[in-house]
């Protein structure tokens, strides 16, 4: 998988079949992140006339990931696999904006996944022997994160 | 003929609707980030600069303080805009709280 600075200034990602597929599987997960998890609050130095922002926060959170579980569905939809002489190949074109669409998402995997395992030092991570339910998410947490470094890189 | 006549029917304003009250305008709310061991360091400098419009060097510098620091004050608003920012930030799901300044 590479990614390459096209001449409109579009990104192209180039993707084999499996790490197509790898992608659309992490996609498929979200939202990984409680909406309910977020508040305006500091937990040190709480503000009770803040309490009615954080429903209206989380509301809007919620909200926003519907629309992103949308989204993502019709992004997915409209790529389209090119055959070469080793099989499909999948270029994703992307512009700036779609990138930084693509980071928040999996941003959310990355975090949703963390919060799973019960956010973990990650010296804690590294140490850890998973059991067969923590592998899946420690795979989401890692993979969105490579997936987000690349992207991040691009744009830089 | 009058082109620039009266009209006859003047509509009501209601003082008590659409008015923002001096908490909402005053900026005396801080917008605080909060550090986390799993958001990548790039990700939250890219944050800050879309959220805030920064340069990278100003998104670089406040993304450092909250790693070493466990925080970061970013910017000082009304209350109106500090919730703005936080709800953004809560978006792109970085930790961050609003709190009064003193």
């Amino acid at each position: 998988m590479n990614v390459t600075r096209q001449e409109d200034g579009q990104f192209e990602l180039r993707m084999e079949e499996e790490e197509w597929r790898s992608l659309c599987q992490l996609l498929s997960q979200y939202p990984l992140t409680p909406a309910d998890h977020h508040s305006l609050n500091s937990k040190n130095n709480p503000d009770p006339g803040l309490k009615e922002s954080d429903q209206w926060l989380r509301d809007s959170v919620s909200k926003h990931q519907t629309d992103r579980e949308l989204q993502i569905k019709q992004w997915l939809q409209g790529i389209e696999p090119v055959d070469n002489d080793e099989g499909h190949l999948y270029p994703v074109l992307f512009d700036a904006e779609r990138a930084d669409w693509l980071i928040e998402i999996l941003n959310d995997l990355r975090v949703g996944s963390w919060m799973s395992l019960n956010c973990p030092a990650p010296e804690t991570l590294a140490d850890k022997s998973p059991d067969s339910e923590e592998w899946p998410r420690i795979w989401i947490m890692e993979v969105s994160g490579m997936y987000q470094s690349i992207l991040l890189q691009a744009l830089s | 003929m009058r082109f620039n006549a009266e009209p006859t029917v003047m509509p009501t304003v209601d003082p008590t609707t659409d008015q923002k009250t001096q908490e909402d305008v005053d900026p005396g709310y801080l917008v605080i980030c909060w550090d986390d061991p799993v958001n990548l360091m790039d990700y939250v400098t890219h944050v800050f600069q879309k959220v805030f419009g920064w340069e990278r060097s100003k998104a670089d510098k406040h993304m450092l303080e909250v790693h070493e620091n466990g925080k970061s004050m970013l910017v000082r608003e009304s209350m109106e805009m500090a919730e703005h920012y936080v709800h953004q930030l809560h978006r792109y799901n970085l930790h961050a709280t609003m709190e009064r300044s003193e």
